[in-house]
């Protein structure tokens, strides 16, 4: 696979490694929907599921390759305030009811945010702070042979007339066990810093971690990681992190 | 008739051509002067007396728009602090913005001179003078701010770059001034920075003012930006006599200062594993209620170090940990995690590479097998086993892929 990359004063932009491909019936979905029949074709190949334990209990998350041997996720599903780091983290590409394109697991877990990162105008306890948070994984190995995401620093993308989606592997109302796909009817708003929110769709518990992918030019970009639902939620409210210069500087410059 | 109509209409001509030439004259004159505006910086002070923001900011190249392409004197900048100021009480975002940019260039901008800027800067902190800038406490790289708080933090995260620059020991004077009282938690927090900066001996003042910092209840209740930022200190300083302290801040109720406590304990352990395992092995009840955070903290361990891995086996055979947490040891050896940012005073440190992962696996799994054959660690050779096959198909995953 061939590199591609662009860039321009202001933003950064780091375009797919893979072809070019049109999401099948990629329309606005309020609800989360399964796209388990596109989860081999770009960009939904680069999602996978992530599993880990917070203690004695385990969980299901979402997380989508973004460098080589690194997987973006939200920080909320590697670390908890009163199990501390999660362990048994490993990311399944492609999951499919049992199947995966690759399985790998977590050599490093990171969390992109320091002391202060709880404070907040919407919310200041640790747990949102947390969940508004950037985490990662390192893999001890390559989950898609060195293919990785296309990703943009680009908040205008949430906020703009660019065609959104949400993806991820929901566990509540669906099983965690196939790909689904949400997408906004409206524009995001900034609520604080890059956390930004949508009231016109919903994800729900298991799609945390997975990416919002940003349509731009026929070209698929991640340009944010969702972090926050309603609680049951397959209902309305939904908030993703966005990319900022920040994780932007970790993900060009450190992650392998 | 037709000879006196061609002579009148030469002279209306030429009379208008002289009209346009001369209006065209006092365009260029206009557009020449105005990218000048040195006299309104010189006088800014003057002409924004008893003058509203609009009015000052209505100026053509008013004093924020425009500075002088030289070396602004201090009392030049003076008259400018005063009037940024005025401009953050005035609560227009963009306006403020602009000021503080503004700011930036007076003392990091081509024009710049350190000295006149650390002159200015003492000056004016000396007045007392402040105002909110409406942004938050953020730390960038290398420990300077990128965004400040107040028109005084500003100042004081300025002054210390320019000391930097200068050799100048004037941050650190002012600093030490400033931490003898709890007037504003932000402040202490780039104050300590610049303590930290300027002087090397100083760990054990600054760990004295990171637990005055603690134990103040008025910021402790509502505690600010900067007051978390500057948990970093505890970090700097090693000062593993507020662990008891880091340790009720982190169990009691969730609060911000919980998660900065926690990003602490993190660090202490990773920077400090030797020290921090040894007194939490002295002092079994430390995370008692919450052991698996503990296990975290051990897992820190260089087990390629002998003294770390002596009191990691330490830990293993303690009474009071029980199989969860053991069990949380060993996978949080196998997948240990980090914060990652920009800090006042210790190094922005990378996640961990594949290469060092690598090695890391490779000083787990002879450990494993050596604690295999060990008696002490009979009681949990079930828990042994488990995490030697886990390392195993790791190991197998690892070569799959570079066969690739």
């Amino acid at each position: 696979m061939k590199s591609i990359m662009k860039s321009s004063l202001i933003l950064t932009v780091f375009l797919s490694l893979s072809p070019l491909f049109i999401a099948g019936n990629a329309a606005a979905q309020a609800t989360p929907t399964s796209v388990a029949s596109l989860r081999n074709t770009n960009p939904y190949y680069y999602v996978g599921r992530v599993t880990m334990n917070h203690g004695s209990s385990s969980y299901i998350g979402s997380g989508t390759v973004i460098k080589p041997s690194s997987v973006l996720t939200a920080g909320h599903n590697l670390y908890d305030r009163t199990t501390g780091w999660s362990t048994n983290v490993v990311f399944q590409r492609s999951y499919h009811n049992g199947t995966y394109a690759s399985t790998t697991s977590a050599s490093r877990l990171f969390i992109l945010g320091g002391y202060s990162s709880a404070v907040g105008t919407y919310g200041s306890t640790s747990s949102q702070a947390f969940s508004r948070d950037t985490g990662g994984i390192i893999c001890f190995t390559r989950p898609m042979n060195g293919g990785y995401a296309g990703w943009w620093q680009n908040p205008a993308m949430l906020t703009g007339t660019a065609y959104n989606m949400s993806l991820g592997y929901g566990g509540v109302v669906h099983s965690g066990k196939e790909l689904l796909r949400s997408s906004p009817t409206r524009v995001f708003y900034q609520v604080y810093g890059a956390w930004y929110r949508n009231t016109s769709y919903g994800i729900e518990g298991g799609m945390s971690g997975g990416p919002l992918f940003a349509q731009s030019g026929g070209n698929w970009y991640v340009v944010a990681v969702n972090v926050s639902g309603d609680t049951n939620s397959i209902s309305t409210g939904s908030g993703v992190r966005a990319i900022d210069v920040d994780t932007a500087n970790l993900i060009k410059t450190n992650l392998p | 008739m037709k000879k006196h109509l061609l002579i009148a209409g030469f002279v209306v001509l030429g009379i208008a051509l002289i009209v346009i030439l001369l209006r065209k004259g006092d365009a260029l004159n206009s557009a020449q002067k105005t990218p000048g505006g040195k006299g309104r910086v010189e006088n800014a002070g003057a002409e924004r007396k008893g003058a509203n923001i609009a009015e000052v900011e209505s100026e053509v190249g008013g004093p924020l728009v425009e500075l002088p392409r030289r070396v602004m004197t201090q009392p030049e900048i003076l008259a400018l602090l005063d009037h940024v100021a005025e401009v953050l009480r005035s609560g227009d975002p963009v306006a403020i913005k602009q000021a503080l940019t503004r700011l930036d260039e007076v003392f990091a901008g081509k024009h710049h001179d350190a000295a006149v800027g650390i002159s200015a800067i003492v000056e004016f902190l000396k007045s007392g003078k402040d105002a909110a800038t409406g942004e938050g406490f953020v730390v960038g790289e290398g420990g300077v701010l990128v965004e400040s708080t107040t028109l005084r933090v500003f100042l004081m995260d300025q002054l210390g770059r320019l000391s930097r620059e200068a050799g100048s020991s004037a941050a650190l004077e002012v600093a030490r001034v400033n931490l003898l009282r709890p007037d504003s938690a932000d402040e202490w927090a780039v104050s300590m920075r610049n303590v930290a900066w300027f002087d090397p001996n100083s760990r054990e003042f600054l760990a004295d003012r990171v637990s005055t910092m603690l134990a103040y209840e008025p910021w402790r209740k509502n505690p600010s930006q900067g007051m978390q930022e500057a948990f970093d200190l505890i970090v700097y300083t090693g000062a593993l006599n507020t662990v008891p302290e880091l340790e009720g801040i982190m169990t009691g109720l969730e609060s911000p200062l919980g998660r900065a406590a926690a990003v602490a304990m993190d660090r202490l352990a990773a920077s400090q594993p030797l020290e921090l395992m040894t007194l939490l092995n002295l002092k079994p009840e430390l995370f008692a209620s919450t052991p698996l955070l503990r296990s975290d903290l051990f897992a820190h361990a260089d087990l390629s170090n002998p003294a770390q891995r002596q009191q990691a086996e330490a830990y293993l055979v303690r009474p009071d940990v029980n199989t969860d947490e053991r069990g949380k040891f060993f996978a949080s050896l196998l997948q240990s995690g980090q914060f990652v940012s920009h800090n006042l005073t210790t190094p922005f440190t990378p996640p961990e590479t594949p290469a060092q992962a690598g090695s890391r696996m490779e000083v787990l799994s002879r450990t494993l097998d050596s604690w295999l054959a060990d008696e002490r660690f009979s009681g949990f050779r079930g828990d042994l086993t488990r995490i030697g096959e886990v390392i195993k198909r790791i190991d197998e995953e690892i070569k799959a892929d570079a066969v690739k």
